[in-house]
Parts: C-alpha cells; structure tokens; sequence
C-alpha cells in the first residue's frame, strides 16, 4: 500500500461516519439540496488538505463542523445578497406523511411540521438550534463551531427556541381551521 | 428560586450547560411550580421533535460519498504532501531570507540608509575642527584656486552657490574623512555661522544614493550620492533646513 493510499484510508474512516449528519446539517441550513451537496464535497476537500493539522483523538465531528461553517460563509461571501433560495424541494420532503413523532399523548407534532418550522426562522437561528439541538453540540463547541461568543449562541438560542415555538403553534392553529 | 429566576436558567437546565448547585435549585422549584414544569415541558418536548424528525429523515448520500471520495483520489499526494512540509519550508523560506538580510546588513549595512554614524560622526568633527576661525585661516579662498579644487573633486568649475541660504564666501581644504579624501568647503552666513560641505568622486564604501539626514551632537549631517559625486553636509540648522540645502547642491551636481 503507498503513503497516499494509507492516508486517503486513514482520512476516509476518520472522517466519512460524519457525512449524513454534516449533509443533514447543510440540507436544513442551506434550503437547498444541490447547495448543501456541494458544500459538504467543498468541506471534505478542505478537511483532506488540512488533515495533518486534525489531532487524532480529537473531535473530528466538530472540526468538520467547523470547516463546513467556513465554507458556507466563504461561499456566502462570493454570493453577496445571495436571494433565499425557494423552498419548495425542502417542503416537499417536509410534507411526506408517515413520521408522526409522539411524546406526548396530547401533543402530537409531525417531524414534517417541525422542520417545516424550523425552515421558516432565520439562518442564525436555524443554525445554531441545530447544532445544539440535533447535534447536540455544548454551547462551547458551538460557540467554536460558528466563531462566535458563547453569549451569543446562548442568545440566538433562546431565541430560535421561541420563535420556533410560535410557528409551531401557529401551524397547529391552521391545521385545526383546515389550513391557512 | 423565584419564577423568574428558573426562566432565566431553565435554557441552561434543558442543554446540561449548568454547575451541580444550581441544577439541583432548579430541579427542586420545578418539582413544586406547575408554571415553570409546563415552559420546560413545552421546550423539550419541541426539542425532542426536531431531534427525532431530523434524524428520520430519509438521506441517501452514496453517491455524494463515492464523489467526494474520487475527487480526492483525483488530488495528488502531493498536495498533502506539500501542505505538510510547507511549514517547514516557510521556516526555513525564512531563516534564508533572515540570513540574506542579516548578510547584506553585514556587508552593506554601514551604508543604510544613507551613511553609516561613523561618517556622520567624522564628517562633524572634521566641520568643528575646521570651522574654528584660528584653524580656518590657512583654508584656500582664491577663487581659481577653489574652482581647480572644486573641479577636482567634484563636476564643478566653482563651489556650489549657497547665495540663496545667505551663505558665501567659501573656503576649501582637503580632509580626510573614515581614511577618505574629500573636499571639505566651509560658508559662512552673516552671523559667521558655518556650513560644511564634504564632496568627492563617488567610491562605493561611504555614501549611497539614498538622500538621509541625522542628528551627530549638535550638528545635522546630510549625505547623498547624486551625479557621481558624493556629498556631505553639516550644519547647525534644523533637519529640515540642512535638507533643502543639501538637496540644492545636489541639484547643482547635477547641472
């Protein structure tokens, strides 16, 4: 085996159990299944030339996390003004039925209307509900993550968890009335 | 705890973010305030819907993986290979230009910027000693004698003018500065105050191109290189003054 083909495999299985959640991410965050694509391939290039500076042992999900945030503001940066990109592919996905979450008997939220929710706040908050939330990210890690002080994950947090909690509301009040 | 209080955490309780002490203040109003128990309540549950829905969603990334693993295979080891040893060919990138530096400092850095304090230094002392009146009297003052001199030593038939500073009357003798013979021309105003001038052939060793001025003791020193002839210029004027002079003369050179 050469240097190059034991590094690309040594690359490949620290890296690669990563993919679906980094590509999960980038779906939500970006709105758009060609962009978030893209920009996970874009982070798995750069990962690959910087990898000599990943300590193994170290946290490579939050590193690669890290590298996917620079790509998209790198990329938001050459898109300047960038419009927001239709929902329709995102929606269309939220709506497949058949994914009733229960937690409480009371309570039903379909995962189709909480992403749909989630899809509507805007991109700091989505961003950074997720990481915490879905990723499970320490606030510190996050903070880390999206290159900014802990106070203000804390704050968008509080604020995207409240926001999130009104469209919630307001969706099920327009699925009561038979839709909007 | 307060209501407002456990508000203000329950944030931090839901996400694990808080020390021992205050979980267990918080733990313990929840278990007795139905208010607060409903908001924690209301946020985990949605927490907890998010979390689900985003990890049931169907994601097929085999054909995004075999990509992005082509498109590294399709990179060169060398790439890598290059991003690893750049540091160490920045280091040593470095200590090259820091040694090129140092050896140019070494061999030439007497001259930089313009001359080195020693010729500044010589250059004062020579102007102080030669500008005593006593010591002056056996400078040459004839008007051919000087325009020979002067012709010597630099592209001039006749001492640079000085008129337009308030300075004449030049007086020349042959000096030698850092084991380097100049034309030393000393003016004076009506105050008798003196002005040096040291000129010569420009020689690579003392004087470079480059126009600087300094403070030697009380004097300005000036030094520029200009049409092949060196110049030198002291005086007991402020830096800006010694400046324009020395450019003026320069200018002269030139002519």
């Amino acid at each position: 085996m050469t240097k190059s083909q034991s590094s690309i495999q040594k690359f490949e299985s620290e890296t690669m159990i990563h993919l679906d959640v980094l590509l999960a991410a980038a779906r939500r965050i970006l709105r758009n299944h060609q962009d978030a694509e893209d920009i996970v391939q874009e982070t798995y290039l750069r990962a690959w030339k910087y990898f000599n500076t990943f300590k193994p042992g170290s946290n490579c999900r939050a590193w690669l996390f890290r590298i996917m945030f620079n790509a998209i503001n790198a990329m938001r940066g050459k898109q300047a003004r960038m419009p927001l990109t239709p929902l329709e592919d995102i929606e269309r996905m939220d709506n497949q039925k058949g994914n009733v979450i229960t937690f409480d008997p009371l309570r039903n939220i379909e995962g189709g209307e909480v992403l749909r929710a989630m899809s509507l706040l805007s991109e700091e908050y989505r961003t950074t509900l997720w990481l915490v939330v879905v990723e499970e990210f320490s606030y510190r890690e996050t903070a880390v993550v999206l290159d900014v002080p802990i106070g203000t994950v804390m704050s968008r947090l509080h604020r995207a968890r409240k926001e999130l909690r009104k469209l919630l509301a307001t969706e099920k009040a327009c699925s009561a009335a038979g839709g909007c | 705890m307060k209501c407002n209080e456990v508000k203000q955490l329950i944030q931090l309780y839901m996400d694990n973010e808080m020390d021992a002490r205050s979980t267990l203040d918080v733990q313990l109003h929840l278990e007795t305030c139905s208010a607060c128990r409903h908001i924690l309540d209301t946020y985990m549950i949605q927490d907890e819907a998010l979390k689900q829905a985003a990890r049931q969603e169907p994601l097929d990334s085999r054909f995004l993986r075999r990509k992005i693993l082509a498109a590294i295979r399709r990179q060169p080891y060398a790439t890598s290979a290059r991003f690893y040893s750049a540091p160490v060919l920045r280091r040593i990138a470095a200590v090259v230009l820091l040694a090129t530096v140092g050896a140019l400092v070494l061999l030439r850095g007497e001259l930089l910027p313009g001359a080195s304090e020693s010729v500044y230094a010589a250059a004062a002392s020579d102007h102080a000693k030669h500008c005593a009146i006593d010591s002056s009297m056996g400078a040459i003052t004839n008007s051919e004698e000087l325009g020979r001199l002067t012709a010597a030593y630099s592209n001039l038939d006749a001492p640079p003018d000085l008129s337009a500073f308030g300075y004449g009357d030049p007086r020349a003798t042959v000096c030698t500065v850092k084991e380097e013979k100049f034309l030393h021309l000393v003016y004076y105003n009506q105050e008798q105050q003196p002005v040096s001038l040291f000129v010569r052939p420009h020689s690579e060793g003392l004087i470079t191109s480059r126009f600087n001025v300094a403070s030697e003791g009380d004097y300005q020193v000036a030094s520029v290189s200009s049409a092949g002839i060196d110049l030198l210029v002291v005086a007991s004027l402020g830096q800006e003054q010694t400046s324009t002079m020395t450019k003026a003369i320069a200018a002269q050179l030139k002519v």
